[in-house]
């Protein structure tokens, strides 16, 4: 018991050293200090609507680079996902499904609290995907607060409910293959019209005319908008696969 | 003048439920490390959650919203604290519910010491 003790207070004191330390910029000063040369060329061109030649038409900076300055890094890290999926699918086949004989759940009160979570949720993922190119946020973010809602599900109530709600294996697998199509026909459909892959905006040395910023009133940022709902749909539907895989408990399998 | 002295009262009792939280804090953490087993300690948590994260969260969103010199923006940041208050208020006691009707369905954790366990005859028995 006192050894415990004088660990805690030995701990305390560590965290509490190197809080005070970082505040007091005993490990150098916070780098805020200065606007770098490449910060500044992204906060003077991303949403400059005087200067139209390097912006993104985008307000929100993170998104803006994300998908226009930096496009096809996440083009990259997007690929890295599926093939990491490709191999979690290519593990599973050929085994068979085994469903337990009984699954209630939880109790009633989790149930009830997790149905409002849920909700919650799939607004905040919504609104984190189809907004991100205004309020910090994105495609990927909005997915992987999507993929909580399914995980509380299977948490209290089971697999099988979550199965008759329509989260299916195969459902995700077409809904992940459709948002990939998309996203490699937006990367590459400017290149058809004559501009460079991911193109986003105007550009004055090349022929592509630009994607439209608006629609009618809606402001939409060019391709991020359409970009970001394609990347919801890969990456919310990559992780409900890696839940259902996991929850699913399997039989078999020697082929 | 009447106005800012109800603000004046409503900030101020911002300020009290923050200390609330406060101590509702070092209370759970006292019960935490002070009370017989998981059950009990259960409770304990989830004084620290209900009464040092949900209390103070309202206190500090009642403070936000008497402070003038934030402007228009006060509204939207007293709603995002009482946003969080009212989830974490709804979340917090499903979770320690959850944590102990499994653990106790499970037979993970022995209810010791013990004076009467009503739940164990509707799981069946002792082992």
């Amino acid at each position: 018991m006192e050894k415990l003790l004088i660990y805690t207070l030995l701990l305390t004191l560590f965290v509490g050293g190197i809080v005070v330390a970082v505040s007091f910029n005993v490990f150098g000063g916070s780098p805020s200090g200065i606007i770098r040369s490449l910060a500044l060329f992204y906060l003077e061109n991303m949403y400059n609507v005087y200067a139209k030649t390097f912006w993104a038409a985008s307000p929100e900076a993170v998104n803006a680079i994300l998908w226009d300055y930096r496009g096809l890094d996440t083009i990259y890290e997007t690929t890295v996902l599926y093939t990491a999926l490709i191999g979690c699918l290519a593990i599973a086949t050929g085994l068979e499904k085994k469903f337990r004989p009984k699954e209630p759940g939880l109790t009633i009160i989790v149930k009830a609290g997790t149905r409002i979570v849920v909700a919650i949720v799939i607004l905040v993922s919504l609104v984190l995907a189809f907004r991100g190119y205004i309020t910090p946020g994105g495609g990927f973010q909005g997915g992987v607060a999507f993929a909580i809602a399914p995980l509380l599900l299977i948490a209290a109530y089971s697999w099988r409910r979550l199965e008759e709600l329509g989260f299916r294996l195969d459902k995700a697998v077409l809904l992940r293959s459709l948002g990939l199509a998309a996203i490699a026909l937006i990367a590459l459909a400017p290149y058809m019209l004559g501009g460079y892959i991911l193109q986003n905006q105007f550009k004055p040395w090349i022929v592509f005319a630009g994607a439209p910023y608006t629609i009618w009133v809606f402001y939409i940022g060019g391709t991020l908008l359409f970009l970001n709902i394609s990347e919801f749909f890969v990456v919310s539907m990559e992780f409900l696969m890696i839940f259902i895989l996991l929850s699913i408990i399997y039989v078999g399998g020697e082929k | 003048m009447v106005f800012e002295v109800v603000e004046w009262i409503i900030f101020y009792i911002g300020l009290g439920l923050t200390t609330l939280g406060a101590l509702c804090d070092l209370f759970g953490s006292l019960g935490l490390l002070r009370f017989p087993n998981f059950y009990v300690r259960l409770h304990a948590a989830t004084v620290g959650i209900i009464g040092g994260a949900v209390v103070p969260l309202i206190g500090v969103g009642l403070m936000s919203l008497c402070s003038s010199q934030l402007g228009v923006y006060r509204f939207a940041v007293a709603t995002i604290f009482f946003l969080t208050a009212f989830v974490t208020m709804i979340v917090a006691p499903i979770g320690t519910h959850a944590l102990a009707y499994a653990s106790h369905r499970g037979r993970v954790v022995k209810v010791e010491p013990k004076v009467i366990d009503m739940l164990e005859k509707h799981r069946g028995g002792e082992k």
